[in-house]
């Protein structure tokens, strides 16, 4: 087990480093420097900013002190913004953003779930139709659809909910609605077919000609068997939450690093895009790893001893 | 006669009634069983042996039912009780194991686990007692080291050990009847003959009756005293061992038998000789006798007419046209035959 | 009479010919795999109904224009933000453009996208499939561990650097789309190429003397046309969807040319007073979303052979 870990984490940090190369090449391949954006500079504060950030280092030696700077969490400064560091920025917003997708992530697993456990037991039966239906329009609705719409009936038609920021749990409602809708009909459509499938399972009759309930057969044979396709899903919904959560932060003006990365490239801040990149990368790499772990407890066929 | 058999079962009629009509599987099977006794249930894909032994364990899953009849096991007829009488029944008084057992064996629970469910459930027992129990019904079926191979996964057990692991899950309470529904087919030859060995010895040991269950005419014939020949829902002949094997009343079965490959000293000449076309369509089920369309001695009244059964002995009776007093003389099939129809 | 009766009796008793057995069997007529496929498509109504949606938008979106009495970039600040009427059906935005053109131009615009980012990334993801799957050993694992790498990150951050890297515009979106979502079709070609590669008229046709890219295009690859045609169908929303919501963090086409994000993203500010300017272009997006989705679950279905009755 311990050698797995070793090899895994191994592999990890070759991924992040791919990836910083991969993020730091694009950066540096657009067209005009940094400051392009901005009013044309008088050309004597242009040469003190390039100064100010190497921007006149060759690009390898640039490369290697970024690399070396990502090793120890500094992700340099924000072009944009000055006075401020890429690190300090994703510290003061990260917060938010991890409140918002650990909502969503525990409403998936624990609302859309059990609802594909029950309409596979109900297939069928006009309940399975109906949230099938939901299922369908939750995966195809765009999430800021969504977002809008429910802006629109509870924000100001009924006026039950607050319409932006993140100051109550009453804040909250809408944006992880809107952020988890997606992922919540897309595990219960993948729970429901899962245990479709198990239930149709050799295994299954066995468990009934032995005499089990159908309680027993259902929640002890039938469901751990049904998970393990929902826990190799998992990685990409977070990704999914990740991502989806630019657009749910811009619309509910919610303060989070999502809509400060939808800023940073309105901006152009070069170095906040980048550090925020590799950040996200990173928080994917060790959430695929952990899935990983997870999927060799449940399934015994999966090796995780290599001997 | 029927207070001494373990199992009877009376005029079963099971259907499955599909979206596209109602497909007649079984169209009126009676046969019985003894205590002690191992009979074999043999036919291809589509003959109703399978359902047959699902019907009786009313393990039928949505959209079959049965439509008439009664099982009588115990004198109780099982095809009147719920769901939840027969959960008591089932594992416990009747236990029942299926072809393949790699998918038949839950691949995220240990053997023991798996072995002890049953036993808790049905016997009340403690933990620690089922696992002595599960520990002893391994070592039962010949797996060695049963203490290790209780604490893993049926992944990591052989093909042949796998079924009999299931036939030790299946024992472990020890039911008066086991049906094996084709135990043997997914195995390879040589642990074949060990698993019928098992089930012989079994049998013997724990005085269990058995209904056996396959395509394969050649597993039947150490094992079981009676055989059962079904084709197209109905039974087509019934005898003992040497009734079938040696005296066939019946075009299937001497089909049946014609298609097994002997070794004998001639076997470079011998050609297998299979049975043409296909099994009827439940459908749509034929008037007559099923077995027509592929019969090589079909005469018109075959096709018109279901024949009626013809007891050629206390144990032996055969459905066939051809073994009525007004057919031609076939060598093969009614050539012994006077004219009341004994052989 | 009586003789009649006796000769019917008789006759029972007579043997059959093979004919007359095989009289009653129930033949199937044999169709080919590809008719078969259509009619079981024809016969899911979900999916014949967003097919033939499709259809329709897709002439819709080539044709209207074409008489039209509005352009997309018409402004008539007088008219701006109405409500539907009968000369505006759809209303108008708030430069005072016909909404309703716009949103058939957004057709235009994001069905193209979808269609051709779909269309590289099929063609792409087929090369490396074919290739990586074909060709098997080392090659294999090395592309797949590539593969394996990139399939880490989600897609939607690589399009966003592509985008900051080569600037917005339909160009751009489509190289961005193509170049980033052909590793799942990748991965479901080699699986399919694997599986074909051992099936028995590949070492037919090799002992014909075929070379191996005849063998590779002419045999394996059509086989593998199942899976590979759903994931087309199913891809198209995906761009769709990834192009809108590359509009709505703005990335998308320029102005005045819109498409189904563009537009939604312009409604966001005002959309409170006036619903219809985000309502409309949502629904077209919705709707057609919806509808290939519909129709790749469709089509998998139908492709299915386990599925014959």
């Amino acid at each position: 087990m311990g050698r797995y870990v070793l090899k895994r984490i191994g592999s990890m940090v070759i991924t992040l480093f791919v990836i910083t190369t991969f993020t730091f090449i694009m950066m540096h391949l657009v067209p005009g420097g940094p400051f392009t954006s901005e009013k044309k500079l008088p050309p004597e504060i242009e040469r003190a900013l390039a100064e100010k950030y190497n921007l006149n280092d060759p690009i390898s030696t640039q490369y290697f002190d970024y690399l070396k700077g990502v090793a120890q969490g500094d992700l340099g400064p924000s072009f944009k913004y000055k006075g401020r560091d890429v690190s300090g920025m994703i510290a003061d917003y990260f917060p938010v953003s991890a409140q918002l997708g650990g909502i969503a992530i525990a409403v998936i697993l624990l609302i859309g779930v059990p609802i594909g456990v029950i309409s596979a037991l109900k297939q069928g039966t006009w309940l399975d139709s109906f949230v099938m239906l939901f299922a369908i329009l939750g995966v195809t609705i765009p999430s800021f659809v969504l977002a809008a719409l429910m802006i629109y009936v509870f924000g100001v038609k009924l006026k039950v909910l607050p319409t932006s920021r993140w100051a109550s749990p009453k804040h909250m409602v809408m944006p992880v609605f809107a952020l988890a809708a997606y992922s919540v009909a897309f595990i219960a459509r993948l729970t429901r077919s899962s245990m479709l499938e198990v239930i149709q399972q050799d295994y299954i009759r066995t468990a009934r000609a032995k005499g089990l309930s159908e309680g027993v057969v259902v929640f002890k044979h039938a469901l751990k068997n049904a998970l393990i396709p929902i826990v190799t899903y998992i990685g990409p919904m977070a990704a999914g939450i990740l991502t989806g959560s630019f657009v749910i932060e811009k619309i509910f003006a919610i303060p989070g690093m999502g809509r400060m990365f939808v800023e940073s490239i309105s901006n152009r801040d070069y170095t906040v895009i980048m550090g925020v990149t590799i950040f996200y990368a990173a928080i994917l790499v060790v959430m695929v790893f952990i899935v990983d772990l997870v999927y060799g407890v449940i399934d015994p066929r999966i090796k995780i001893d290599e001997d | 006669m029927s207070s001494e058999n373990l199992l009877d079962v009376k005029n079963l009629k099971t259907s499955f009634f599909t979206h596209v009509g109602e497909v007649k599987a079984i169209r009126g099977v009676d046969f019985h069983l003894k205590k002690g006794e191992a009979i074999g249930i043999v036919g291809e894909s589509g003959s109703g042996k399978s359902v047959t032994s699902l019907s009786v364990m009313k393990l039928l899953l949505n959209p079959g039912k049965i439509i008439d009849g009664q099982i009588l096991f115990n004198g109780e007829d099982l095809a009147t009780k719920t769901d939840k009488e027969m959960q008591s029944i089932r594992g416990n008084e009747i236990s029942m194991i299926f072809q393949d057992p790699m998918t038949s064996l839950n691949p995220v629970y240990t053997i023991g686990d798996q072995i002890m469910e049953a036993i808790i459930k049905h016997q009340k027992v403690s933990k620690e007692e089922a696992r002595k129990k599960a520990v002893e019904m391994l070592r039962l079926v010949g797996i060695p080291s049963p203490e290790k191979r209780i604490k893993q996964y049926p992944h990591e057990f052989s093909g042949g050990m796998r079924q009999r692991a299931m036939i030790a899950m299946a024992l472990s309470c020890e039911p008066q009847l086991l049906i094996a529904d084709e135990p043997t087919t997914a195995l390879d030859v040589t642990i074949q003959a060990q698993i019928l060995e098992l089930m012989k010895d079994l049998k013997d040991r724990l005085n269990t009756s058995i209904i056996l269950i396959t395509h394969d005419l050649g597993v039947v014939v150490d094992v079981c005293s009676r055989i059962i020949v079904m084709y197209g829902g109905l039974i087509m002949e019934e005898g003992s061992s040497e009734e079938i094997f040696y005296n066939p009343k019946h075009p299937y079965t001497l089909g049946l038998l014609k298609s097994i490959p002997k070794i004998t000293e001639k076997s470079d000449k011998q050609r297998l000789i299979p049975i043409d076309g296909t099994p009827p369509d439940l459908l749509k089920p034929p008037k007559g006798c099923p077995f027509a369309p592929r019969c090589d001695f079909a005469m018109r009244i075959c096709m018109e007419q279901s024949p009626e059964y013809t007891q050629m002995s206390p144990t032996h009776r055969s459905m066939c046209h051809l073994l009525h007093p007004d057919a031609p003389s076939v060598p093969e099939i009614n050539g012994n035959m006077n004219k009341e129809g004994q052989a | 009479m009586e003789n009649t009766q006796l000769k019917n009796a008789q006759d029972l008793w007579q043997p059959l010919s093979k004919a007359e057995r095989d009289a009653d069997k129930i033949v199937r007529p044999s169709m080919t795999y590809w008719q078969d496929v259509w009619r079981r498509l024809k016969g899911n109504k979900v999916a014949m109904g967003s097919l033939i949606f499709l259809v329709f938008l897709i002439l819709v979106a080539i044709f209207v224009p074409m008489f039209w009495p509005y352009s997309y970039s018409d402004q008539n600040l007088m008219n701006a933000n109405q409500s539907p009427t009968a000369e505006h059906i759809f209303g108008t935005d708030k430069h005072g453009r016909d909404l309703f053109i716009r949103v058939i131009y957004g057709a235009r615009i994001s069905l193209t996208v979808g269609i051709a980012a779909s269309i590289i990334n099929l063609v792409v993801g087929v090369v490396y499939g074919g290739i990586s799957g074909y060709v098997g050993g080392r090659t294999d694992n090395l592309m797949m561990r590539i593969v394996d790498i990139l399939y880490t990150i989600p897609l939607t951050l690589y399009v966003i650097l592509l985008m900051v890297w080569l600037g917005a515009g339909m160009k751009s979106i489509l190289i961005a789309i193509g170049t980033t979502y052909w590793i799942s079709m990748a991965r479901i070609v080699r699986g399919q190429i694997l599986s074909l590669k051992e099936q028995e008229y590949v070492m037919a046709a090799r002992t014909l003397g075929a070379s191996d890219s005849r063998i590779l295009f002419k045999h394996l690859v059509p086989n593998a046309m199942g899976p590979i045609i759903v994931t087309m169908t199913m891809s198209i929303p995906s761009a769709i969807f990834t192009e809108a919501f590359l509009s709505f963090i703005g990335l998308g086409v320029s102005a005045p040319k819109a498409s189904w994000g563009v537009l939604a993203n312009d409604a966001l500010g005002s959309f409170m007073l006036y619903p219809h300017h985000l309502f409309f272009p949502a629904l077209a997006l919705s709707l057609t979303m919806l509808a290939f989705n519909f129709l790749g679950d469709g089509l998998r279905d139908a492709l299915d052979p386990k599925m014959r009755k």
